[in-house]
């Protein structure tokens, strides 16, 4: 072994302590100045301790209620959905439990209803926020790749669902829920224009439009 | 040719020489998009149009409108991927790729990011599959293999573009990384020279390529770059681009032929780590953890 100085991961989430005997097994951990075991296991509920991991500060109760209410709108689509409809298909098959995430997550990631959508969506609420004039005008000039990636540009306006005629009960359900708990001026906009706004882009809201602000 | 299967729980395909992907209808009048039928997908229910291929129960095998038995069965394995993934029929190019496969992309190092990911799986006693999906999910990263792989060819195409419309080789480049701060292709982590672009250049010339267009291009490009304070060399990237581009492949065509370029280099990490003692690979004890910014102790409310 070499006497020269070891590299490190350098975090801000996690601090361990190790074990007297083991300098390999922690005897204490903490996420974000909080004692995994000695306290969040006891007080913290999941959703708060998955908001901690991303954004190392507690969440409201606001923040718990959206998050909390989302969690459960978007668990399960649905065996129609195309996410569950890999993850079955690994299933049917004899797969690992493990490749019918990795076979859901794959699905689950695009542009289409997928973590893509949502990742651009909340682009266009930065830019946009409540100004419905400047959404109008994102939409209908959406932005250009300037160079090619991985990922195929948007084929449809990101929180729209391109192949919808109207929207779904489950989508105006959990608006509603959401818009109810969110203190903020976000669902709002998404309850009161929501008329307007289908009109206006000719295409039904997805629940991807609602997944914001006052969350994150 | 046209011809319709249906399997045991009625879903067709319907075979076509020819069809056409959907056009995107964003920006279509309202009427158009409103149809009579209440879901435009009711006339996509069991029902896959392709012109692609498939197999039907009988034993027949169609891809690209070739009988996979007596029309394809010949071919090599790369042969056929680059049937499979561009419809091109082309001994030289399949060889041209896999001599990247070879010399390019599968290094057999453990510490190679996405190498190290069928390590971990190895050292935890996860499947060879499963590390062989993390690790190629992992290469379709930003600093190296697919986004690279892709955007080298991309900007290649763009760069020559723009100097037929009279533009020059500096202008393209400053404004690649004004907009970019990078020019996918150039520059290394690490190290900056590639040790690569020698042995594939000189493979390339055996077989006929490495006086194009593109590859011209490319090395312009590197001349240029060295006289900036960037000073950035070309990567192997850059090179198989030029390469290919010169053969007339697309980015995306590209992009999908590298896809499973990394995994040489994978599966021997993996077998590696496997045989060796359980989390055995580079373990990291707890003075390795630099915490930073989250010392303080903190107490959760109830």
């Amino acid at each position: 072994m070499s006497n020269e100085p070891k590299e490190t991961v350098t975090t801000k989430i996690w601090s361990e302590t190790a074990e007297r005997d083991n300098p390999f097994a922690a005897a204490s951990c903490h996420c974000a100045g909080f004692d995994v075991y000695g306290d969040l296991l006891k007080n913290a509920t999941y959703i708060d301790y998955l908001y901690l991991l991303f954004k190392l500060e507690p969440p409201t109760e606001n923040q718990t209620a959206l998050l909390q209410g989302l969690a459960i709108a978007l668990a399960n689509p649905g065996p129609r959905d195309h996410s569950v409809r890999a993850a079955m298909s690994s299933g049917v098959g004899g797969s690992t439990h493990a490749a019918a995430l990795i076979a859901a997550i794959s699905v689950g990631a695009g542009n289409l209803g997928g973590s893509r959508e949502v990742f651009h969506a909340i682009e266009y609420w930065d830019r946009c926020g409540i100004d419905l004039d400047a959404w109008k005008d994102l939409i209908e000039n959406p932005p250009q790749e300037g160079r090619m990636d991985v990922w195929q540009p948007m084929e449809h306006p990101p929180g729209f669902d391109p192949n919808g005629v109207n929207c779904p009960t489950p989508v105006v359900q959990t608006l509603t829920h959401l818009a109810d708990v969110s203190p903020g001026t976000a669902f709002e906009l998404v309850k009161q224009k929501s008329t307007t706004t289908r009109r206006l882009y000719r295409l039904p809201p997805g629940i991807l439009w609602s997944c914001r602000r006052r969350i994150l | 040719m046209p011809w319709s299967k249906r399997n045991s729980v009625g879903e067709n395909i319907h075979f076509f020489q020819r069809a056409s992907r959907s056009q995107n209808n964003w920006s279509k009048p309202i009427r158009e998009i409103c149809m009579t039928v209440h879901s435009k997908f009711e006339r996509y229910e069991d029902n896959w149009q392709t012109s692609m291929g498939g197999w039907s129960p009988e034993g027949e095998v169609i891809l690209r409108g070739k009988a996979l038995f007596t029309e394809l069965n010949e071919k090599t394995w790369m042969e056929y991927l680059l049937f499979a993934a561009t419809g091109r029929e082309s001994p030289k190019i399949a060889r041209l790729m896999e001599a990247m496969w070879v010399i390019c992309t599968s290094f057999p190092d453990p510490r190679i990011w996405n190498n190290r990911i069928a390590a971990l799986a190895g050292t935890a006693r996860s499947t060879g599959v499963l590390a062989s999906a993390g690790a190629l999910a992992v290469t379709e990263a930003t600093i190296f293999g697919l986004k690279p792989i892709k955007g080298a060819t991309d900007f290649f195409y763009r760069a020559e573009g723009r100097m037929t419309q009279g533009e020059t080789l500096e202008e393209i480049v400053q404004s690649e990384l004004k907009q970019f701060r990078s020019v996918y292709g150039y520059g290394r982590p690490i190290i900056n020279k590639d040790e690569r672009i020698e042995p594939m250049m000189e493979f390339a010339k055996s077989l006929g390529c490495g006086n194009g267009k593109f590859i011209q291009l490319a090395f312009d490009v590197e001349r240029y770059l060295l006289q900036t304070r960037l000073r950035y060399r070309m990567n192997i990237a850059a090179v198989c681009a030029a390469l290919l581009a010169d053969e007339g492949l697309t980015p995306t065509e590209f992009y999908h032929m590298a896809t499973l370029a990394f995994t040489a280099g994978v599966i021997p990490c993996f077998i590696d780590a496997e045989d060796k003692d359980e989390g055995s690979f580079f373990p990291l004890r707890i003075s390795r953890i630099n915490s930073s910014g989250c010392e303080g102790l903190r107490k959760w409310r109830k």
